[in-house]
């Protein structure tokens, strides 16, 4: 295992692309949460600076952190494509790896990755309660910092999904429109008309469901929202209804699938 | 393992579609052999030897490599070559070779031993996109080399590369076949492959239709270059002509095939015979070339 952590490492580290996603994530994943911050809004005991206060802030920043999981399921799928393109994927195999092993470099390259994540929302979950919350030191803190694990699992399974779409497809430019026209409308619409009781077993509910808006503060600012835009239509920030630790076991077995779907097109394919 | 072949391709057949691209073909390489495989493009040269490699997945047949179905271990004791050199256009040659020595779980020392043998030392720390494609072709025989497999596949390795590379290459392979490694080498340049192979297989359409150790492909019959004052008159009586296998008319001289046992003077006497005078009779050496290119038509 250790030489394909170093092979998966030299060339993903070495990748502009790999380079470029990273910045653009970072750069927008900030850009949000101090524009957030910026915003001067309360309305009763709604306020956004209360979403910036531990406990809140451990749901808040992971949650927006997954607005961005398209933009690193972008990365993985070039990274992927890119190994097709230039045949690279045999070039590993000539030179004595197995397409096992290949497969294990790709799921060391995602586990990076959601690394990545679960560094960035820890760290600017905490860096940012502080500065931002103006909160004090105290254990209690740390209540709900399981949360950017959460998004950890919620991001290995959308990258592992994203794989699934390039090892199928091979070429980038179809594979993002695919992976992009499955997210929306075609799981949506296979949701609705034929699964609407098993909606929130699908893969991208199930992963949606592991970041969510603050819980305690969701119903307070759905209000605000509905009163402020006059919006009869009911406002839900929550995705899910379904448990954190049912959505973490689905999330965990769609991984499993991508991962040994992925595997068996490898095994299929010539390179 | 000393005993057995290097490598064995038993019935191996590959379609592609409705395509055949190799046919029942068996083919064995022993330890120490410089193999030269042979075929006019689409024979399925490349197809075989990716077969070989586990690259593509053959539609029947069984393919041993040391007597053992291949794996990756097996695989990190062969250096090849397939079609075009394939690396990370955005990795520097050292960041490139660093992939295979892990790979093949071989030291990093090598890698200036590689550089140096194919002459790219200096281009060490050169992304592997900006190389010309004669360097790149340079690059590929270094990868080959990682390692000191015991085991070369070269699939045409003289593509792009200058005459200085190609006689470098030469000397590679010279070097190697001299170390008792075993070279499997796809090519089309027939003059190549008949100054360093041991054995020779012709393919064509698929099938393996000459096999054998190069001097008993060169099977002794001698090919002669005619000339005279009335060709189509030759050409005529030569259709006759019980000695001869096979002639060609080139411009103003006509490429004989003579049978087995057959001189030139043979030749010379029969059209004399015939009142046919000859006024260039010339005996080439008999090449890999010319039995080819009789196989293959």
């Amino acid at each position: 295992m250790a030489k394909i952590i170093s092979i998966e490492n030299i060339k993903t580290f070495s990748s502009n692309t790999f380079r470029l996603f990273l910045t653009l994530h970072l750069t927008f994943f900030f850009i949000v949460v101090i524009a957030i911050s910026g915003i001067e809004f309360s309305l009763g005991e709604v306020s956004v600076l209360s979403l910036y206060k531990f406990r809140n802030i451990w749901e808040f920043l992971p949650w927006i952190a997954g607005q961005f999981n398209l933009l690193l399921a972008i990365l993985v799928i070039s990274l992927i494509t890119n190994e097709f393109r230039n045949k690279t994927f045999r070039f590993q195999l000539l030179n004595g790896l197995s397409r096992e092993q290949l497969i294990a470099g790709k799921i060391w390259m995602i586990f990076t990755i959601s690394f990545y994540g679960l560094i960035l929302s820890f760290g600017a979950s905490l860096v940012c309660g502080f500065l931002i919350g103006d909160e004090v030191f105290s254990w209690d803190i740390f209540q709900k910092a399981y949360m950017p694990l959460a998004y950890f699992i919620q991001l290995f399974a959308y990258l592992c999904m994203a794989a699934f779409f390039a090892f199928l497809l091979k070429r980038t430019a179809v594979t993002i429109i695919v992976f992009l026209l499955y997210l929306f409308p075609g799981e949506v619409i296979i949701r609705k008309l034929l699964f609407s009781n098993w909606e929130q077993f699908f893969p991208t509910k199930a992963m949606a469901g592991l970041t969510k808006f603050p819980r305690e503060m969701s119903g307070k600012f759905e209000h605000a929202i509905e009163t402020l835009t006059n919006n009869t239509e009911q406002i839900n920030l929550i995705v899910s209804d379904l448990p954190l630790s049912f959505n973490i076991v689905l999330s965990l077995v769609y991984s499993f699938v991508f991962i040994l779907s992925s595997y068996w097109i490898l095994k299929k394919v010539s390179l | 393992m000393e005993d057995k072949p290097v490598l064995q391709i038993k019935g191996l057949t590959k379609h592609y579609g409705k395509l055949t691209a190799v046919s029942h073909l068996n083919l064995t390489v022993e330890k120490g052999m410089v193999y030269g495989l042979l075929g006019p493009n689409g024979s399925g040269k490349t197809t075989t030897l990716s077969s070989a490699l586990d690259l593509i997945h053959p539609s029947s047949g069984e393919i041993l490599w040391f007597g053992e179905s291949g794996s990756s271990i097996t695989r990190r004791q062969i250096g090849s070559l397939i079609e075009q050199p394939v690396f990370y256009p955005f990795l520097t040659l050292k960041d490139n070779l660093r992939i295979i020595t892990r790979a093949k779980k071989v030291s990093d020392n090598c890698i200036n031993r590689v550089l140096g043998i194919t002459k790219l030392l200096d281009r060490k720390y050169s992304k592997f996109k900006h190389l010309s494609s004669g360097l790149k072709q340079r690059m590929a025989l270094a990868a080959v080399l990682v390692g000191d497999p015991e085991v070369l596949i070269l699939d045409e390795p003289t593509k792009g590369l200058d005459p200085e590379g190609f006689s470098d290459l030469r000397e590679i392979i010279s070097e190697q076949k001299k170390q008792g490694k075993t070279i499997i080498l796809a090519s089309h340049i027939l003059d190549e492959v008949e100054k360093v192979c041991t054995h020779v297989g012709i393919l064509k359409e698929g099938k393996l239709i000459q096999e054998g150790h190069v001097k008993n492909i060169l099977s002794g019959k001698d090919v002669v270059i005619i000339s005279g004052d009335d060709l189509e008159a030759i050409s005529e009586k030569l259709t006759e002509c019980d000695i001869i296998e096979n002639q060609e008319r080139y411009k103003n001289e006509i490429r004989v095939i003579l049978k087995k046992n057959h001189t030139s003077g043979d030749l010379n006497k029969y059209l004399l015979d015939h009142g046919l005078v000859l006024s260039k009779l010339e005996v080439q050496k008999n090449k890999l070339e010319a039995e080819f290119l009789e196989l293959i038509k």
